[in-house]
C-alpha cells in the first residue's frame, strides 16, 4: 500500500487486513455493485434484497432519489426524473442535439461546453446525476461490507472517448470514492469469464447494454488480458431497441408525432416490457390507455419485432468487422463468445451474433451482472489484497488521438487500437520571429478533418522563448494512462524551457467546479470539509510512511550511500512533524516533499526490479 | 526512458536482428508489464506511479516497434548508424514494383464495381499479404547480425513495404466501406 512498495509475487508485505475494495458498473440504465466474498465475486443487494439499481435519479420537492423509487416516478414527473444519464456523460451541447429531442428533459444550454438538466432543484450537471447514483452504490457497500472503502474500480464501455472517460472519472471524485482504475466494461467481462474457466486464446467480447455498443476482442495467456482491438458505438443500445417498438406503435395506433413526454414515457415502458417479454414468448399483447387519442389494443409477434430490430443488431456487426480487422484475425478464428449486457438476453440478438462469429455465445454468467463481477475482481488485486496475483489486464485507446494542424485537419498522433500506456511526442516551431504563445487542439476520432472529430480540449503553450520564426523547437508530449485519460506536457528543447500548458477541457468540468461542487455535497451532508480533508490527508501519511518503512529495510543498505538515506530522513522527519500540526494543507505539501526527496530512489528501485526481471530470464534459459 | 536497457531487443532479450520470434518477443513483453505496469502499483504514491506510466510507455513503445516489420527494420538501420529520415538521398524503387503497384491501385478502384466486391477484395488482401511476406524475407537476408555493408538496398526494401502498406490500409478503408451494405 503505498510510496515505495514494489511487491514481489506471492510475498505480501504483512498479514494485514483485507482491505475494503468494490467495482461498480455504472450503467445506461441499471448499476450494480459488487466485491470478492471468500474469494468468490459476488453483487451486494440492497435493504430489500435487489442486486441491480435502476440508473435514474429523482430530484424531488423534499430531496433526492435515487434507484427504484426514482423509477416509480418517471411518468408523473418525467421534467425531474433523470434516466439513461450516462449517454450525456462527457457529451457536448452539439452532440446531444440530435438525443435531446427524444429526450424528456430541459437542457439548459446557455453556458457552452457541458448541457445542465433544469430540475426542481436547480441545474444539475451529468457528472452530478451520474456521482448520485455512485454514492448510493457505495453507501449501499459500505452497510453490507461494514467499513468505509478503500478504493473502487469503475467501469466504462471500451468506446468511451476521452472527455467521457473524464467524466466518469470526475463523477466518482464528485462521490468521495478513489478511483483504483476505471476498467473497460468487455475487459471486466473477460476477466469474470476467463477467471472462472482458466480459459486461454482468443476471445470476443460482444457487449449490448442499454445505450452503447462495444466489441472487443482480447487474447488471454497465463492470467495476463490482452485487447488486441476495440470498437463499438457509444450512442447504440437496448434504448433504440425500445425507441423502434414505441414508434411501431405508435404508427398502429395513430399517435402523431405531437406526443407529450407523458405518453413517450409511457410508450417506452410499454415498448420495454413487449421486448423483455418477447425474450421468453412468441408474442404480447399490446394495451394502452390513453385518454387521447382513444385507447388502442394490438399484437406484437416476434416475427414483427425481428423485423423492427434486425438493422439495429445488424449495426452491431459493422463494429465486429472492423475490430476482427484491426486485429488481423476472421471471424473463425474467435475461441469464445462472450455475451454481456441485459439486450443480449434477446434471441435475435444471439442468432445474428452467433451467425457472425459461426461459434455459440457464451451465457452462463448473468449477462447484467458479469461486468460488475469483473471489476471486483479487479479492485480486488488493485487495492493490494491479491499481492501475488498473477492477473494484468492491458488495455487500448479506443479512438485515435490526434491535434489540429493547417487546413482544418487532424494529424494523428497515437493511433486507435495501441496499448495504453502510452507516451508519444511531436515537435511543432513557431511561424512568426519572437512568437511567444502557440495554441494546441487536440481531437479524438478517426476522420481527417476537424470538423469530423471530438474536440477534446484546446490549451495554449506559452513563454515560449522569443526566437526567429522556425527556429523554436517544441515538443508536446501526450501521455495517455492505463484509465485512457491523456495529460499534456511541452518543453522547447533547444532552451529546455517547458512552456506552461493549459488544458481547458471542452466538455468537463474543471478542478474548481468539481472542488466547489464536493464542498456543496459536504455541506449538504453536514459533514466538516476541514475535518474530513484532515482525515483523508493524515491516511495518505501513514501509508506513505509505512511504504517508505518497509522499501528501506528491505533494500536501503543496498541501493542507498549513507548521506542519501539521511537526506530521505530528513523528509521523512518532516512529515512527522506535520502530521502533528494537524493541518491538511502542510501536511500534504509534506507528503510531496517527501515523494520528490525520495525521487531518486524510487528509481533506482525500478530499475533494480527491471533488472531482476532481466536477469531471472537469463538464468532461466541456462536452465 | 534511459537506465533500462540499451535498445528494444536487450530489453527482451533478444538478438539484435530482423528475423524475430514473435512467441518469444510475446512472451518477454508480457513478463515485464507484468512486473511494471501501472495497475502493479495502483495502491501507491503519485510519484512511482507516474514512473510506471512512463516504464510501461516505454516498454508498449519497444513491442510496438519491434513487431511492426516496417517499423523494426527502420529501427535497426538506426541502431546500425544509418540514417533512415526522409532527409536522405531518396532510395529508387525499381520501375518494374512501382509498375506493379499502379495495377494494383487500379484493380483496388474496381473492386467496388466486381460482381462480389468482397470475394475481390479478399483475393487483393491475400496478394498484399504475400508480397509483403516475399519483402520480409528479402530483409531478413540482408539484416542479420552484423551491421549492413551498404544501407541502400535495404532502404528500398523498406520504402517498397511503405507503399504495399498504404495499399493495405487503402484496402481496409475500402472494405469498410463495403461493410456498410
Amino acid at each position: 500500500m503505498a510510496l515505495l512498495q514494489i511487491a514481489e509475487p506471492g510475498q505480501a508485505t504483512s498479514p494485514h487486513q483485507r482491505l475494503l475494495a468494490v467495482g461498480i458498473d455504472l450503467g445506461t440504465t441499471n448499476s450494480l455493485v459488487a466485491t470478492l466474498r471468500s474469494g468468490e465475486a459476488v453483487t451486494l443487494p440492497d435493504r430489500q434484497g435487489r442486486h441491480l439499481l435502476p440508473s435514474v435519479v429523482h430530484y424531488g420537492a423534499r430531496g433526492i432519489e435515487v434507484g427504484e423509487a426514482a423509477k416509480q416516478m418517471a411518468v408523473a414527473d418525467p421534467l425531474n426524473t433523470i434516466a439513461s444519464v450516462k449517454r450525456l456523460l462527457g457529451r457536448g451541447i452539439a452532440d446531444i442535439k440530435g438525443l435531446a429531442g427524444r429526450l424528456p428533459y430541459e437542457f439548459d444550454t446557455s453556458q457552452g461546453g457541458m448541457p445542465h438538466i433544469l430540475t426542481r432543484q436547480g441545474k444539475v450537471s451529468p457528472v452530478e446525476v451520474s456521482a448520485s447514483i455512485l454514492k448510493t452504490l457505495a453507501e449501499r457497500a459500505e452497510q453490507s461490507l461494514g467499513g468505509e472503502l478503500q478504493g473502487v474500480v469503475v467501469t466504462v464501455p471500451a468506446y468511451f472517448d476521452e472527455a467521457q472517460r473524464q467524466a466518469t472519472k470526475d463523477a466518482a471524485r464528485l462521490a468521495g470514492l478513489r478511483v483504483l482504475r476505471l476498467l473497460n466494461e468487455p475487459t471486466a467481462a473477460a476477466v469474470a469469464y476467463g477467471l472462472d474457466r482458466e480459459a486461454e486464446g482468443i476471445q470476443a467480447i460482444y457487449d449490448l447494454g442499454g445505450g452503447t455498443f462495444d466489441i472487443s476482442i482480447l487474447r488471454l495467456h497465463r492470467g495476463v488480458f490482452e485487447v488486441l482491438a476495440t470498437g463499438g458505438d457509444s450512442a447504440l443500445g437496448g434504448d433504440d431497441i425500445d425507441r423502434v417498438i414505441a414508434e411501431w406503435m405508435m404508427q398502429q395506433a395513430g399517435i402523431g408525432d405531437d406526443a407529450d413526454h407523458r405518453q413517450l414515457r409511457l410508450l417506452l415502458r410499454k415498448a420495454c416490457a413487449a421486448k423483455e417479454a418477447l425474450s421468453e414468448t412468441d408474442q404480447v399483447e399490446l394495451d394502452l390507455e390513453l385518454e387521447e387519442p382513444p385507447p388502442w389494443r394490438g399484437t406484437v409477434t416476434r416475427a414483427i419485432f425481428n423485423q423492427l430490430v434486425d438493422p439495429i443488431i445488424r449495426r452491431t456487426l459493422i463494429p465486429c468487422r472492423q475490430a476482427l480487422r484491426d486485429a488481423g484475425l476472421k471471424p473463425e478464428e474467435i475461441g469464445h463468445v462472450v455475451m454481456v449486457g441485459g439486450s443480449t438476453r434477446i434471441p435475435r440478438v444471439r442468432e445474428l451474433v452467433r451467425d457472425f462469429f459461426r461459434s455459440e455465445p457464451l451465457v452462463d454468467i448473468d449477462p447484467d451482472r458479469v461486468v460488475a463481477l469483473g471489476a471486483a475482481i479487479q479492485a480486488d488485486v488493485l487495492v493490494g489484497n491479491k499481492q501475488g496475483s498473477e492477473m494484468l489486464l492491458l488495455d487500448v485507446i479506443p479512438l485515435s488521438l490526434g491535434i489540429e494542424v493547417m487546413g482544418g485537419l487532424v494529424e494523428k498522433i497515437i493511433p486507435r487500437n495501441t496499448t495504453i500506456p502510452v507516451i508519444r511526442a511531436q515537435e511543432f516551431t513557431t511561424f512568426k520571429d519572437g512568437q511567444t504563445a502557440m495554441a494546441v487542439h487536440v481531437l479524438q476520432g478517426e476522420r481527417d478533418l476537424v470538423t469530423d472529430c471530438r474536440s477534446l480540449a484546446r490549451f495554449e503553450l506559452r513563454a515560449i522563448p522569443p526566437m526567429v520564426a522556425g527556429a523554436a523547437r517544441i515538443r508536446v508530449s501526450f501521455a495517455v494512462d492505463a484509465d485512457g485519460l491523456l495529460t499534456v506536457g511541452a518543453v522547447e528543447q533547444s532552451t529546455g524551457v517547458k512552456a506552461g500548458v493549459e488544458v481547458k477541457p471542452s466538455y468537463g468540468l474543471t478542478d474548481t467546479e468539481i472542488e466547489r461542487l464536493l464542498r456543496d455535497s459536504l455541506l449538504h451532508a453536514g459533514e466538516d470539509m476541514a475535518a474530513r480533508r484532515l482525515r483523508e490527508q493524515l491516511v495518505e501519511a501513514r501509508r506513505v510512511l509505512e511504504a517508505l518503512g518497509s522499501a528501506l529495510a528491505e533494500d536501503g543498505e543496498v541501493l542507498l550511500a549513507t548521506e542519501e538515506w539521511g537526506f530521505i530522513a530528513l523528509a521523512q522527519a518532516g512529515l512527522e512533524q506535520a502530521m502533528e500540526s494537524g493541518q491538511p494543507e502542510s501536511i500534504r505539501r509534506a507528503i510531496e516533499q517527501l515523494e520528490q526527496s525520495c525521487g531518486f530512489y524510487v528509481e533506482r528501485r525500478m530499475n533494480a526490479n527491471i533488472r531482476r526481471v532481466m536477469q531471472g530470464r537469463k538464468l532461466e534459459e541456462l536452465k | 526512458m534511459q537506465g533500462i536497457a540499451d535498445n528494444y531487443f536487450a530489453l527482451f532479450g533478444l538478438p539484435v536482428e530482423y528475423r524475430i520470434s514473435r512467441e518469444l518477443l510475446g512472451l518477454r513483453y508480457r513478463e515485464l508489464q507484468h512486473r511494471l505496469h501501472p495497475d502493479r502499483f495502483a495502491a501507491t504514491g503519485d510519484l512511482q506511479r507516474r514512473l510506471a506510466v512512463q516504464q510501461a510507455a516505454y516498454i508498449n513503445q519497444a513491442y510496438q516497434v519491434l513487431g511492426d516489420p516496417i517499423a523494426r527494420a527502420k529501427y535497426l538501420l538506426e541502431l546500425h548508424g544509418a540514417d533512415t529520415s526522409a532527409e536522405g538521398e531518396a532510395p529508387k524503387v525499381d520501375n518494374a514494383f512501382l509498375l506493379e503497384q499502379m495495377e494494383l491501385r487500379e484493380s483496388l478502384g474496381e473492386v467496388r464495381q466486381a460482381t462480389d466486391p468482397h470475394w475481390a477484395m479478399a483475393r487483393l488482401m491475400e496478394r498484399i499479404q504475400a508480397d509483403t511476406k516475399d519483402l520480409v524475407r528479402e530483409l531478413e537476408q540482408h539484416l542479420d547480425q552484423s551491421a549492413p555493408r551498404d544501407p541502400v538496398p535495404v532502404l528500398v526494401l523498406i520504402d517498397k513495404m511503405q507503399y504495399l502498406d498504404k495499399l493495405r490500409q487503402q484496402a481496409e478503408r475500402i472494405e469498410a466501406e463495403l461493410d456498410h451494405f
